[in-house]
This record gives C-alpha cells, sequence and structure tokens, in this order.
C-alpha cells in the first residue's frame, strides 16, 4: 500500500497512532507498536536533531522522506495521499479493491513495456504501481486469520475507508440519535399543545341575558 | 457529505465462514480458487477473446488488440467471484 507523505506543515489533519487506541488496538500495546519505531525530532537546546522512540501523537511514519524519493522508489510516478481516497472517488471503496485485486497478465495485442503492470480496472490498463498485495502471507494476523491475498486486500480498503473518516460512525450515530430526539419531541410538543389547548378548542361562550 | 459507500435500506453483510482447514493444510486464496469456476461461468466471453486472440494472430502487420474481449471476460468473472467471495473473507 501506497502510503500518504505526512510533514510536518502539511495542513491536514494527520493520522497517527492516538486515533487507533481503543479503535483497534488498546493504548498499552498501540504504545509499544509506537515505541518500537524511530522519529526524528527536535531541535534540541543545543540546536540539533536527535532521534527518539516514537510515542502515540506522532503521525504515522511516511514511507519515503521526501516527493523525489518517492518518484525515484516508483518509476518517476508519485504515490498519491490514500488517506482520503475512498470519499474522494466515486464508489472509491469498490474501486480501490477492484484495483488491488485486477491485476492480470496483458491481453494479446498489448504490449507491456518494463515498469508497467496490466491492470483492468486502471483507466487505459497500464499502471506504474507494481502489484502491493502479490502473494499470501504478507502479513501475520494475530486471530490467526489466513492471510490470503483477498482478505488483505479487504483489510487496507476497510483501513482506508476508516481513515478517511474516523468519526463517521459516531456521526452518523449521533445524526441518528439527534433526529429520533426530535421526532420524539415533535410528538410530544404536539400532544402537550392539543393538551393545554383543550379547553379552549371545546369551550363554548354563549353571550345570552344574564338570570338574575 | 460523502458517501465512502452505498448503503442500502435492508443491508446485506455476509457471514464470515472459517476455512476446514486440515492439520498442516495451508489456507489458499478464496478468490483464486473460485477463478476456475468463475471461467466456466464465462464462457461465453471466453469464447469471444479465444477468436480475438485467433483474430489476432493471423494478421501480419501487427496491429489489433483484444482488450475489450478481456475486460469483458475479466469483468464477467469478477461479477462471479464477487457474489460468493466476501463470505470467506473475515
Amino acid at each position: 500500500m501506497r502510503c500518504k507523505e505526512s510533514r510536518e506543515d502539511e495542513p491536514l489533519p494527520s493520522l497517527g497512532g492516538r486515533h487507533l487506541v481503543n479503535q483497534v488496538l488498546p493504548e498499552k500495546r498501540m504504545k509499544e507498536i509506537a515505541a518500537s519505531f524511530d522519529v526524528v525530532d527536535g531541535p534540541n537546546d543545543e540546536g540539533e536533531m536527535f532521534t527518539r522512540p516514537g510515542i502515540l501523537v506522532d503521525a504515522f511514519p511516511s514511507p519515503y522522506p521526501n516527493e523525489e524519493a518517492a518518484r525515484y522508489a516508483n518509476g518517476g510516478a508519485l504515490p498519491p495521499d490514500l488517506s482520503v481516497y475512498t470519499t474522494a472517488k466515486h464508489e472509491g471503496l469498490d474501486y480501490i479493491f477492484a484495483l488491488l485485486m485486477g491485476y492480470r497478465d496483458p491481453p494479446a495485442g498489448i504490449p507491456c513495456r518494463d515498469g508497467l503492470y496490466y491492470n483492468i480496472y486502471y483507466p487505459g490498463g497500464l499502471i506504474a504501481m507494481p502489484p502491493p498485495i502479490h502473494a499470501d502471507g504478507l502479513v501475520d494476523y494475530e486471530d490467526g486469520t489466513p492471510a490470503t491475498k483477498s482478505q488483505m486486500c479487504k483489510d487496507v480498503v476497510n483501513f482506508l475507508c476508516w481513515a478517511s473518516e474516523p468519526g463517521h460512525d459516531d456521526r452518523k450515530l449521533m445524526g441518528l440519535k439527534a433526529m429520533s430526539a426530535c421526532m420524539l419531541g415533535v410528538v410530544v410538543s404536539g400532544m402537550w399543545y392539543r393538551s393545554a389547548w383543550i379547553g379552549y378548542k371545546t369551550r363554548r361562550i354563549d353571550f345570552t341575558k344574564a338570570v338574575m | 457529505m460523502s458517501g465512502s459507500y452505498s448503503p442500502t435500506f435492508f443491508m446485506h453483510f455476509p457471514k464470515y465462514h472459517a476455512p476446514h482447514l486440515k492439520p498442516g493444510e495451508e489456507a489458499k486464496d478464496p478468490g483464486d480458487e473460485m477463478k476456475p469456476k468463475c471461467l466456466a461461468a464465462c464462457s461465453s466471453w471466453l469464447t469471444e477473446y479465444n477468436s480475438c486472440v485467433q483474430r489476432i494472430s493471423m494478421r501480419t502487420d501487427g496491429k489489433g488488440d483484444c482488450k475489450g474481449q478481456f475486460e469483458e471476460l475479466s469483468q464477467c468473472q469478477d461479477h462471479c467471484v464477487a457474489h460468493e467471495l466476501f463470505g470467506h473473507l473475515k
């Protein structure tokens, strides 16, 4: 998977280990994982950059130090920022899943020069990205789920969907609660209205001569 | 607001079925396992593609390709795989 470039001056909010706490892994385990990465921080009192173990508030480490390195490692094509890709593209989830699973041998008559790969779901068919998920068992799942290609593709897509909108489920739940509360409020206030005004609605005033 | 996916009112999520593995047996990719069966289901597109390959190989000017036929074949195959695949993924 191409990962996003995270720089400190980047205006977009960068996802970090803290976003995974209690969403994916418990806090203690997440801290251990964060500490296994080295992060360049600084400058310190002497004005020098130093390396320290990562903490939860650090952004996810970037696979490339800068854009030029990313281009050089990928045959001149800059890997896109995938952090909001599932929402940026129409049917983004299905597209990325299909793209990851869509690497085939080129059909008859299509020359595929070096550094390009044939992918039926990529516009034009020839893509510079080598198959990111090319074999079974690239990762080990802690719960013993077999790490097949399809399984890893599904997990990548699920992660990207979550990463593009981490608050999506909370927002929808809050919306559902708010809508339900409003509906209940309409019913209750309607009943209150009827009961409060019922005396005026049903009364009759007769203007007759008072009988003394 | 952007929609990450297309929810429907009665959304159906396939139930996960863990593979039945004998001891010492490696789990195979369910997608790869379904592909030959699905290729047979798309035999009409396969016939189209094969006849195209034959046409291409007859030509001497090296022009033409079978991209369209290949895309139809692959999409038919993937539609067939997608119906079952997600029951095998956790």
